[in-house]
């Protein structure tokens, strides 16, 4: 009887129970008015834009485009059902939604994505919320990819310089902020490719709601993974935006017949004609497609 | 349908012990743990109690009054109070099986 006494004893309360501290740590440092001088309200910019933030929506757009090009080939090839993706299309399809301007579609593949240790889903997140000003979220998904630890820089030996190695970083941040530096936003080109897939998606995901109205995850619609195979392999070869504005004047959202091929003006254009008809016209005018939307 | 009831009828107190002061005295957190480990068996057994049982022990041990303050607030005798005080204990040593197997309960 004296151990019931004594467990007793010890379920008494405390006078004033505290709520556990936060899982992640709460940094002031931009909380508004909090060291920092005193805000005048009205102010003369009450929203001042941070560069930082500019810099991240750009390198979101650089990451996202480089993406879409170089890897959904192989990304979205693994479907692990007709609707959901594999951690990496999953990815690929957030780069997709975040260049065709569906941030909250972006946002869900990729958390879907970055819970499967997908460290490009975490740090497109990370630039996500950094692009919108939310540092501690964006804080938050930049530890989680890991992006500090991996890789170890690499020693190198530049020419010339005999005995004095470099190293090189090799993270995801430093090449990307390279790249995006290479790459100038006027002359860099779309590709063919994420034109043409970005007109298809939004497409097949504004299906996917009216076909999965219960749903509040962005679906894409009905084979989606067969048109985009399809989308892929028509548009694999790289051309810039001005050839394929031509094509698509002439191709047009409307299906060309296949006599009017005769009035195109150069051999190669013609040379890509004979294939293009079967792929890319049917992928857009898919009967459900045109069926489903309002 | 009326044991559905009864098994309805019981107050979730498991929450409790998370905010005991032994959990907060304990030093590591695995002797944190270990405490709330033990004080959500008891608080199941408590909650499982006959309702007049139930109440002293709460008042009693969770909340640390004295048997006489229990038995004010509550409005019975003191006699009364005391007696299912005991009584309590009583059903709790069963039910919390501490004899045979500690720590287990035998709902």
């Amino acid at each position: 009887m004296s151990l019931i006494h004594e467990l007793l004893e010890r379920t008494l309360l405390l006078k004033e129970a505290s709520a556990p501290s936060d899982v992640v740590p709460y940094q002031h440092d931009s909380a508004p008015g909090d060291g920092a001088a005193p805000q005048v309200w009205p102010a003369a910019d009450p929203f001042p834009r941070d560069p930082d933030e500019d810099d991240a929506a750009y390198d979101l757009q650089t990451l996202c485009e480089t993406l879409v090009t170089q890897t959904a080939a192989v990304s979205l090839s693994g479907f692990l059902t007709e609707h959901l993706p594999q951690p990496s299309g999953a990815r690929i399809l957030g780069c997709i939604l975040h260049l065709a301007d569906a941030e909250d579609g972006a946002r869900f593949w990729w958390q879907y994505a970055a819970g499967a240790e997908d460290d490009a889903a975490s740090y497109c997140l990370y630039l996500h919320h950094l692009a919108l000003g939310e540092t501690h979220t964006a804080d938050w998904w930049r530890q989680q990819t890991r992006a500090d630890i991996q890789p170890a820089p690499e020693t190198v030996n530049l020419p010339g310089t005999t005995g004095r190695a470099a190293t090189v970083d090799t993270s995801l941040p430093t090449v990307l902020r390279t790249l995006s530096r290479l790459l100038n936003a006027a002359s860099r080109p779309r590709t063919e490719v994420v034109t043409a897939v970005m007109e298809y998606v939004p497409n097949a995901l504004a299906d996917g709601y009216a076909e999965n109205p219960d749903f509040e995850i962005p679906l894409p619609g009905p084979h989606f993974a067969e048109h985009i195979t399809a989308i892929l392999a028509a548009t694999a070869r790289p051309h810039t935006i001005a050839s394929f504005a031509k094509k698509t004047r002439k191709l047009g959202l409307r299906r060309r017949t296949p006599h009017s091929r005769a009035n195109l003006p150069r051999p190669e254009d013609a040379a890509r004609g004979s294939h293009e008809p079967n792929t890319l016209p049917k992928v857009a005018t898919h009967p459900r497609q045109s069926a489903a939307r309002p | 349908m009326v044991f559905v009831k009864a098994e309805q009828a019981h107050p979730e107190l498991a929450a409790a012990a998370f905010s005991t002061v032994a959990q907060q005295e304990a030093g590591d957190p695995a002797d944190r743990l270990r405490q709330i480990a033990e004080s959500l068996q008891v608080f199941h057994g408590i909650s499982r109690l006959p309702d007049h049982q139930m109440d002293i022990t709460i008042l009693q041990y969770t909340c640390g009054m004295s048997v006489a303050t229990a038995a004010a607030v509550l409005g019975v005798p003191y006699a009364s109070a005391s007696s299912d005080s005991r009584h309590a204990a009583r059903t709790l040593d069963a039910l919390l099986d501490l004899h045979d197997r500690p720590g287990e309960t035998s709902s």
